[in-house]
């Protein structure tokens, strides 16, 4: 029972984390869908049999090593990496009832111009980078996670930071 | 940009990343600001630049785990008898259960304190408890003496005798 209440508050604290992180690394909604579902059944499967203050640690393991494993195995279908997000369409048209239509149509093409950036990132830099930025992680749970040195960490931070502002240098002289 | 980087030192340039993205020390902050206010108006640039592109990055949300994956995992798991989800009924009645659970346990451990006694004491009560059992126990051959020499033969006895004889009496005189 007590298993029961710790698998829901860690589902409902980490779901969005492990659902964005496979998306900007498999780049799909329905591939990043199929991964969270693994994620969270392997969570199940394992409860009892981590810490639960090390939890974030192995669920985001988890997740990046799944990851690691869909893009291997699909790597042909990795062909189409350009960033399909079936959502931004509909952000756009539900902008009209905004009052400010135009600039928040214009703010969520920026915001997913930034995120495909982040997705054609290599691995390990979009890896460490979307932990650090986008989910929070400090340099020590991102070292945990992936299994890497600390510094190595702070080293791929500074190149993917450098590599996204050559990619975005236009809209960043734009805005 | 490329033409201005090759000016700034990349020591320099990993310094004003880091003020950008806001995770820099104290000194190295006063010391890239100081640069970008006064020296050098590249530094100023490149900061500039970098801070416009984190501020766009530290506003970008969390993607939304879909419902349908959640429900799922409820399908899933019913299909394997596992309940991952509790219902508010049972969690109200495990949180009632663990409360009572609690509220009786620290009752008995404060109503159930048993004394310690000392050696000594234990000795002293022993002696005690014979000595009582000695009194009652001259108490209980008194008694016995008393029943034997006094009740019985002049209180119980003689007045049996008494009464036989007047039957007898009453017989052999009729």
């Amino acid at each position: 029972m007590l298993e029961a209440i710790s698998y829901k508050v860690l589902v409902d604290r980490y779901k969005n984390k492990i659902f964005s992180y496979a998306l900007y690394m498999v780049k799909n909604r329905m591939d990043a869908e199929d991964v969270a579902q693994e994620v969270l059944i392997r969570l199940w499967n394992n409860m009892g049999k981590f810490r639960l203050p090390a939890a974030g640690s192995w669920i985001m393991r988890t997740t990046h090593n799944l990851c690691i494993d869909y893009l291997r195995r699909n790597q042909v279908m990795q062909q189409r990496s350009i960033f399909i997000d079936e959502e931004s369409e509909e952000r756009i048209i539900d902008t009209d009832k905004g009052n400010r239509p135009e600039i928040k149509t214009q703010q969520n093409i920026t915001l997913d111009r930034i995120k495909a950036a982040v997705q054609k990132l290599p691995e390990n830099l979009k890896s460490v980078f979307v932990l650090y930025e986008i989910e929070g992680f400090k340099y020590r749970e991102i070292s945990t996670t992936l299994e890497i040195p600390i510094n190595s960490v702070k080293v791929y931070l500074l190149r993917a930071r450098k590599k996204l502002q050559e990619d975005l240098k236009e809209y960043a002289t734009q805005a | 940009m490329q033409h201005k980087r090759e000016n700034i030192d990349e020591r320099i340039l990993e310094k004003i990343i880091s003020v950008a993205y806001n995770d820099a020390g104290l000194l190295d902050k006063i010391k890239i600001h100081l640069l970008a206010g006064g020296k050098n108006p590249d530094v100023k640039k490149i900061l500039e630049e970098y801070k416009r592109t984190a501020i766009k990055i530290k506003n970008i949300p969390l993607d939304e785990c879909p419902d349908s994956v959640i429900e799922s995992l409820r399908i899933q798991t019913r299909n394997e008898n596992k309940s991952l989800f509790l219902k508010p009924a049972y969690i109200f009645a495990i949180i009632t259960f663990i409360i009572s659970t609690i509220i009786v346990v620290t009752l008995n451990q404060n109503n159930e304190e048993k004394p310690h006694y000392t050696k000594a004491e234990i000795e002293l009560a022993e002696k005690q408890v014979k000595e009582s059992l000695a009194i009652v126990n001259n108490v209980f051959k008194r008694t016995e003496t008393l029943i034997q020499e006094e009740i019985f033969p002049k209180r119980i006895g003689k007045p049996i005798h008494k009464s036989l004889s007047i039957i007898n009496e009453v017989l052999i005189g009729g």
